[in-house]
């Protein structure tokens, strides 16, 4: 496949222009900082996540293919630099695992944000494997071909892990 | 309403704000420093959580398995026979405070810092600190942190390491005013530390306010050199096996492990610098049946200490080569191992 350089190299044809990497940030920042945030279990880590993320985009942007699309590519290095995170000595395997502390809050202020949280604290429960791809598939709107590429999964695998998934959040599934 | 829709409105106050774009945008194209492979500060509660540990350097006299940071040894869940072997293979260090040569410890505005004991292969050197608070100033907080760090080898900067550090979770305190400080440093391009003198020098202990303003808790510069040695010994299985990932064809060419980390080489049809961000899993499986490592990272037998080189650089051949390297935190028994799984293949070890 040939690689097709975008134009928004600098200098060396390495690194991306301060312009889109603001665009990249206000696009799909928050988004980012949120799936990291659910899947680290714990909101500074997932803010130094989202730097390290973003530190891949700039670097890598040059060999990111036109034709690909953006979205995917971006969430791949972000469930990557958490799968990281987690396989280091500092992960606290016992993270925090209610949504109420992991974002600060004592009570919401709606009975379907309370239904939410909820359904977020049994997703906390999930292992990994099952997190991400239900955050992926639910939350960040991916199909289950994209979440195959994101994650390096066949997507007879995906299908798998989403199932199993649900079946612990079968009652907000329903 | 959707499950993305009550989510995003159950985490309205997580968002990316002004002073942590502007944070992302200094550390990237703001930011000079291009080369250098990992090494960013992490956040202090990250870092505290760090039970870490580190190898390398290895002073002249032979230590005695009696003399470990038990510290250490319980981050590392090293028990006693493990700690004996470790340091007659050449993998732990136990500092000696009677060598004149090394400076070990030093002392300044009531914190007192103490380099105790190392563990270090060939891909990495951990050096474990002890900390000590003869003020008021205690040790408990998450937020504390050195500032700012340098290694130098033979008095020198090198390109070829990057490190993390940090102080280690609170429950391995000794006390509210003594507390064990990790540097686990990466190293690369064949870089040896035998034989050199390494240099350790920490900057300003910052604390954090509840804003996460920083502030300066105590100031000061400690620094510590001593000479090292290390072992580089490790295992080396042939692997020569293709594998599909990602629509790409790798060929896992071989795998080096020690107690300590392990490094998978590879290689791939792919441009030079093209982006590669797989991590294998990789998996140690015991002659009693034990699987060291849990594919979901969140098993105790297994740790990384985190860093992953994962880009290609073209050899000569025009081929592509990748590599990946991960630490343990659990020291591995690398006689017991009998199979390696990596992405579930399994690779039978003689």
């Amino acid at each position: 496949m040939e690689t097709i350089l975008t134009s928004d190299f600098i200098e060396d044809g390495l690194y991306i222009s301060e312009e889109k990497m603001e665009q990249l940030i206000d696009t799909y920042g928050t988004q980012l900082l949120r799936l990291c945030t659910l899947y680290l279990k714990d909101r500074h880590l997932a803010e130094d996540a989202l730097q390290e993320v973003y530190i891949n985009v700039w670097k890598s942007y040059g060999t990111f293919l036109a034709n690909s699309n953006e979205k995917t590519w971006i969430t791949r290095i972000a469930i990557n630099v958490c799968k990281n995170y987690i396989r280091r000595p500092w992960y606290k395997k016992t993270q925090v695992c209610e949504v109420e502390e992991l974002l600060g809050q004592q009570e919401s202020e709606s009975g379907r944000v309370d239904m939410a949280i909820d359904m977020m604290n049994d997703i906390l429960k999930l292992k990994e494997k099952y997190r991400s791809v239900i955050l992926l598939y639910y939350y960040d709107e991916l199909s289950v071909k994209e979440i195959a590429e994101v994650t390096g999964k066949k997507e007879s695998t995906v299908l798998s892990l989403l199932k199993r998934g649900r079946e612990n959040l079968k009652k907000y599934m329903e | 309403m959707r499950i993305k829709e009550s989510i995003d409105k159950a985490m309205e106050d997580v968002n990316v704000d002004e002073q942590l774009k502007q944070s992302i945008l200094n550390e990237t194209v703001r930011s000079s420093k291009v080369t250098r492979l990992v090494h960013r500060r992490l956040h202090p509660v990250a870092a505290a959580m760090a039970g870490v540990l580190l190898m390398g350097s290895i002073s002249v006299a032979a230590a005695q398995a009696t003399g470990w940071d038990q510290k250490l040894a319980d981050l590392f869940h090293v028990n006693e026979t493990a700690k004996q072997e470790l340091v007659e293979q050449g993998y732990a260090d136990i500092l000696q405070e009677d060598n004149t040569k090394d400076v070990l410890t030093a002392s300044k505005n009531g914190i007192t810092v103490t380099a105790t004991q190392t563990l270090g292969d060939k891909y990495g050197t951990y050096i474990y600190l002890d900390v000590k608070s003869e003020n008021s100033v205690k040790l408990t907080s998450d937020e504390l942190i050195f500032d700012t760090m340098k290694v130098l080898i033979d008095g020198k900067e090198s390109k070829s390491i990057s490190w993390d550090s940090g102080f280690v979770e609170k429950k391995y305190a000794v006390s509210d005013y003594e507390r064990g400080y990790y540097i686990s440093i990466l190293k690369q391009d064949g870089l040896e530390l035998s034989g050199k003198e390494i240099t350790i020098s920490l900057n300003d202990l910052l604390g954090e306010k509840a804003d996460h303003e920083e502030y300066v808790e105590v100031s000061g510069e400690w620094e510590l050199n001593w000479n090292a040695s290390e072992s580089d010994e490790m295992k080396s299985i042939a692997l020569n096996k293709e594998i599909t990932v990602d629509g790409k064809t790798i060929e896992l060419t071989n795998l080096e492990f020690s107690p300590l980390s392990y490094n998978l080489t590879y290689t791939a049809k792919a441009e030079s610098g093209e982006d590669f961000d797989h991590v294998f899993d990789v998996q140690f499986i015991m002659e009693d049946g034990t699987v060291y490592n849990d594919p979901d990272g969140a098993d105790e037998y297994y740790v990384a200490t985190g860093v992953c080189i994962c880009n290609f650089d073209n050899n000569e051949a025009g081929l592509a080569e990748g590599k990946e390297t991960q630490g343990f935190g659990k020291v591995l028994n690398t006689q017991n191992v009998k199979y390696i799984s990596i992405d579930g293949e399994i690779f039978s070890v003689q």
